[in-house]
């Protein structure tokens, strides 16, 4: 028999199924929890459990290539443990301490550790145009070196961040 | 609690419970129905993860901290044009019930229900902008659109996230972007999702292999399992995995793709069904009919495969009309917290199958 995944208790009837391109990804729940929790229609929002789970996974891949040792947030108080076992972080400095890990499980999970998306008001205008300059730089290698898919893909982003960089530069003039 | 409640009515004009009373009353607009797409895409929903610099996020958070981050956010809100006046519910005010009613509303997450501790949610009237504060990350902003309108949705939402910004001091790195309490949720923060009903191409039994055409586009496909291999009420949500190393048009523009193939494919799928498949398809609907007329007791996880395969009749001509948002609303109104809600008491399993049941029947001219 299939226990409940939230209660632990109760047989499972239920099955949420996540599927990340081939990589499957189940909860099995029993009616109640999916019921109390607002689980059970597929209308309701899903528990955080999957990220944690993912998080979790990946967080036991890490033990012989990365940190080791209970590695502890000065800020927050948060262990390399309990980051593991819950899959979260307790503080945005929990990026510093954790910086090696985390820059190892942000490429398993996002395919990439670097933001390239719009940042907070107070920080725009600056450094967007060293992004696209490089941007360029690397899609003529890619040219040179007939990588067209990642050519494709660059030219996406760079039209994306000049789009962005229009609208900003229009809000920031005193549109908005 | 006393002068808290008072201090907030003075800022917002309304208390928890005011708010709650008005919610009851007042159903959603992306119920209605009337969006682009709505009779595939039931709705498009928007969201971004905000943290406040130097405070723990919530999960590790002392109650103090949590208090603080709730004032800076409510005193921002405030501030806000689309959420100036919004309906303002502390989650520790209210009930469980009224928590769990806010879950099916989709304006709090299951865990800001259980955890509601200094946690609150700030909605405009028509529930289609939130902010929720202290769940998993210090905030997090939505909007819910009728139909597939992903763009609409962004807009509504990075407007307001454009203005809160001014007021406070986002969790932001130049290598990581947007600092989220959960790795999968870090850089932009951006969340898309779409739900889409795809019930002819389960009856062709051919979800499957469309959900295969789409595996490596960077998005995640769930749905609920019930007896049987069947997913319920035939309803996939479709989001952006990656948040990280993509912007945010990317990302929108992926699951907007996604969302246009797969009406497409149930397009085709429902002309194919007519064609191949009349007297199964027509066996699936008149069932449906037959039990929404006269079932006396219907679990959630029924009524939605009942609704499910009544929309469809409707929509090929099978059934008489059935408005889509009378149809749309039975998927929120008929469950467990709006109908303990609707009777103002806690009502036990069979009891609410009981309601359940009578108020289908009630809500559509079957």
């Amino acid at each position: 028999m299939i226990v409940c995944d939230l209660c632990g208790v109760n047989p499972a009837t239920l099955k949420l199924t996540q599927v990340i391109n081939e990589e499957h990804t189940e909860l099995h729940l029993c009616k109640q929890c999916a019921e109390e929790k607002g689980l059970g229609i597929p209308f309701g929002a899903l528990p955080a459990t999957f990220g944690a789970m993912i998080v979790g996974f990946l967080g036991t891949q890490l033990e012989s290539t990365r940190t080791v040792g209970s590695l502890k947030c000065e800020h927050c108080g948060i262990t390399k443990d309990q980051f593991e076992r819950t899959g979260l972080l307790g503080c945005g400095q929990c990026y510093e301490t954790f910086r090696e890990d985390l820059k190892f499980i942000l490429r398993r999970i996002h395919g990439s550790n670097k933001h390239i998306g719009t940042r907070p008001p107070a920080l725009r205008k600056v450094k967007r145009h060293a992004d696209i300059e490089q941007l360029r730089r690397r899609l003529q290698e890619a040219i040179a070196s007939e990588k067209f898919e990642e050519a494709a893909r660059l030219r996406d982003l760079i039209t994306d961040l000049e789009m962005q960089r229009r609208q900003q530069d229009r809000s920031t003039d005193g549109e908005r | 609690m006393g002068s808290d409640e008072e201090q907030k009515q003075a800022q917002t004009g309304t208390t928890s419970s005011q708010a709650m009373a008005f919610l009851q009353e007042q159903l959603c607009s992306w119920l209605e129905g009337d969006g682009p797409e709505a009779e595939i895409i039931i709705t498009s929903r928007v969201r971004l993860a905000r943290n406040l610099r130097g405070l723990c996020f919530p999960g590790a958070a002392s109650p103090e901290q949590r208090e603080q981050v709730y004032l800076q956010v409510a005193q921002a809100v405030a501030r806000t044009r689309a959420l100036g006046r919004a309906l303002h519910i502390r989650l520790d005010e209210v009930s469980a019930l009224d928590r769990r009613l806010l879950v099916e509303r989709r304006l709090i997450s299951p865990q800001a229900a259980e955890h509601p501790e200094q946690a609150a949610v700030f909605a405009d009237q028509t529930q289609s902008l939130a902010v929720l504060v202290n769940e998993e990350d210090h905030l997090r902003l939505q909007a819910i659109a009728s139909g597939l309108q992903i763009e609409q949705a962004w807009e509504a939402v990075r407007t307001l996230d454009d203005e809160l910004g001014e007021e406070l001091d986002y969790d932001f790195s130049e290598q990581f972007g947007y600092l989220t309490a959960c790795p999968t949720n870090t850089g932009t923060g951006l969340r898309v999702s779409i739900f889409a009903h795809l019930p002819a191409l389960a009856l062709l039994e051919e979800v499957d292999k469309t959900l295969k055409e789409l595996a490596g586009s960077e998005i995640a496909v769930r749905g609920f399992y019930g007896e049987g291999s069947r997913v319920q009420g035939n309803i996939f949500q479709i989001s952006n995995q990656l948040t990280l190393g993509r912007t945010e048009r990317t990302i929108m523009k992926r699951v907007q793709g996604i969302a246009e193939r797969l009406v497409a494919w149930e397009r085709e799928a429902r002309a194919r069904v007519l064609r191949e498949k009349e007297r199964r398809l027509k066996d699936v609907v008149y069932r449906a009919q037959a039990l929404l007329r006269h079932a006396q007791l219907l679990s959630s996880l029924e009524l939605v495969n009942l609704l499910s395969a009544v929309r469809l009749g409707s929509e090929l001509g099978l059934l008489p009309p059935l408005s889509r948002s009378r149809l749309n609303a039975l998927l929120v109104i008929a469950l467990p917290a709006h109908l303990q809600k609707r009777v103002g008491r806690e009502m036990e399993g069979e009891e609410r199958d009981a309601l359940r049941a009578e108020l289908a029947r009630s809500y559509l001219p079957l």
